[in-house]
């Protein structure tokens, strides 16, 4: 039910697999669930973000140039 | 869900089944509406409803309302924002510059997927399956379809634009430029899909991504397995594949980089050869070593054959038809993926081992690179096309 990580295109995770990169990411960082979606919540919200920033950035550029 | 509702995992793999085939049979319907009315009018709908369905998947009471919503509406809805049409419209956009721009987009689909995916886990953890549908809908609904609503822009020729943000019409052909008003025209390149379907190239592209499909995939749900019977730990296994996926960043890009000065269909093949190797190595090579020798040589072109495919066909079809093209390359590749996962698991419980199944989709990759390395891409490709002598200036 979650989005692949491991292939080009649209698909299921396989659970085992998930679990295991679960596993290991917990026995690396150490970090408890809510700090956890914490981080990776905002490294998400940053991709969009930054992407609208740059298209507004240049928008205003390109604007005020023409 | 399993918990909930007292379904086993074959319950919810069969929504996940059905949804995976779901949007790979609608890709083409979908690329043939992009083709006629553009990609906001595809993109920005698919991507409401799919922000939608999440968000009511947060009512799921029964398997048939999964299905319905996972396995159908988001399945459709995902073919409408996915990357035969969004790679297609960016191919209008880049003409020297097409690849590596197209392995860039990949790239960030690649590098949200990793952040996705933990993320999610988590936060079911931390919450609850319902709360998780709800944050990943409002996420799509939130960020996704602004984004799109904001910066999708058709093509540069609508806005008075050149490719490539060139300040004049640019003619490229091989490794030399020119500036042109004059474009050349492949001799493939067309409207029609219909007879885009007579011609070789597509074929030998859709045949390669067919195995591209298979091998990604038996890989990406059997690799744990696999791993284990080899005396390879769980934990280890998921740092080797954590690693694929980080140098499949780097190949991804690189790749992309280097085909966009030097052709697409040599590497294209190159590809498929290495991933070859790859396949060989995890196979022959005992336990541990293996596994390690298969994500250095397999990393590199985990996704590579896709922006590579889909510049091909720009470059051999033009991109009159180009969502229909590559939504037909992927339809290809999801029945690959779909067939060798299933092929996998019977397999493995026919024989006990992933042997036979790993060593036939491995050998399949000798004929992709061959079928790819064929490709007459000096005879097709508009980038090795001069314009007809009456049209030039």
């Amino acid at each position: 039910m979650i989005p692949i990580i491991t292939a080009h295109h649209e698909g299921a995770i396989d659970p085992d697999l998930l679990d295991a990169i679960m596993h290991r990411i917990d026995t690396m960082f150490g970090v408890d669930g809510w700090a956890a979606v914490l981080i990776l919540g905002a490294l998400i919200l940053l991709i969009p973000v930054s992407l609208l920033t740059v298209y507004v950035y240049y928008r205003y550029r390109l604007g005020g140039r023409g | 869900m399993e918990a909930d509702f007292g379904w086993d995992r074959g319950a919810i793999s069969l929504a996940a089944s059905i949804g995976l085939l779901v949007n790979g049979f609608t890709q083409p319907f979908l690329g043939r509406v992009y083709d006629r009315y553009g990609a906001r009018k595809v993109v920005i709908p698919s991507l409401l409803v799919l922000g939608v369905s999440m968000v009511l998947l947060m009512q799921t009471f029964h398997l048939v309302f999964l299905i319905a919503m996972y396995g159908i509406v988001q399945a459709v809805a995902t073919s409408g924002a996915g990357d035969p049409i969004t790679g297609a419209m960016l191919a209008k956009w880049f003409r020297r510059h097409r690849a590596t721009v197209l392995g860039i987009s990949m790239a960030g689909a690649s590098i949200g997927g990793m952040l996705l995916v933990p993320f999610t886990k988590y936060l079911i953890d931390a919450t609850h399956w319902r709360t998780a549908w709800v944050v990943l809908g409002v996420l799509v609904l939130a960020f996704a379809l602004p984004a799109a609503f904001f910066i999708f822009r058709e093509s540069p020729d609508k806005m008075g634009l050149q490719p490539d943000g060139d300040a004049e019409p640019v003619r490229e052909v091989g490794r030399s430029r020119k500036a042109s008003g004059d474009q050349a025209k492949g001799p493939l390149e067309t409207e029609s899909w219909r007879r885009a379907l007579r011609s070789a190239p597509i074929w030998q592209m859709c045949g390669a991504y067919f195995v591209c499909g298979a091998t990604t995939a038996i890989m990406g749900t059997h690799f744990v397995p696999y791993a284990v019977d080899k005396g390879v730990t769980e934990s280890t296994a998921a740092l080797a594949f954590g690693i694929m996926n980080g140098l499949n960043i780097f190949g991804l890009v690189g790749i992309s980089l280097i085909s966009d000065k030097m052709g697409r269909k040599n590497l294209l093949a190159l590809v498929y050869a290495t991933r070859g190797l790859g396949y060989a190595a995890l196979l022959l090579l005992p336990g541990g070593w293996g596994i390690w020798t298969f994500v250095g040589i397999g990393g590199f072109s985990w996704w590579a054959t896709a922006p590579l495919t889909t510049s091909l066909t720009a470059d051999v079809y033009g991109l009159r038809s180009l969502g229909t093209m590559n939504s037909i390359a992927f339809l290809a590749h999801q029945i690959g993926s779909a067939a060798a996962v299933q092929f996998g698991g019977e397999m493995r419980d026919l024989t006990g081992s992933y042997f036979i199944p790993f060593a036939m989709v491995g050998l399949m990759l000798i004929p992709a690179a061959l079928s790819s390395f064929t490709i007459r891409e000096k005879k097709y490709s508009i980038r090795y096309q001069e314009p007809e002598p009456a049209l030039a200036s």
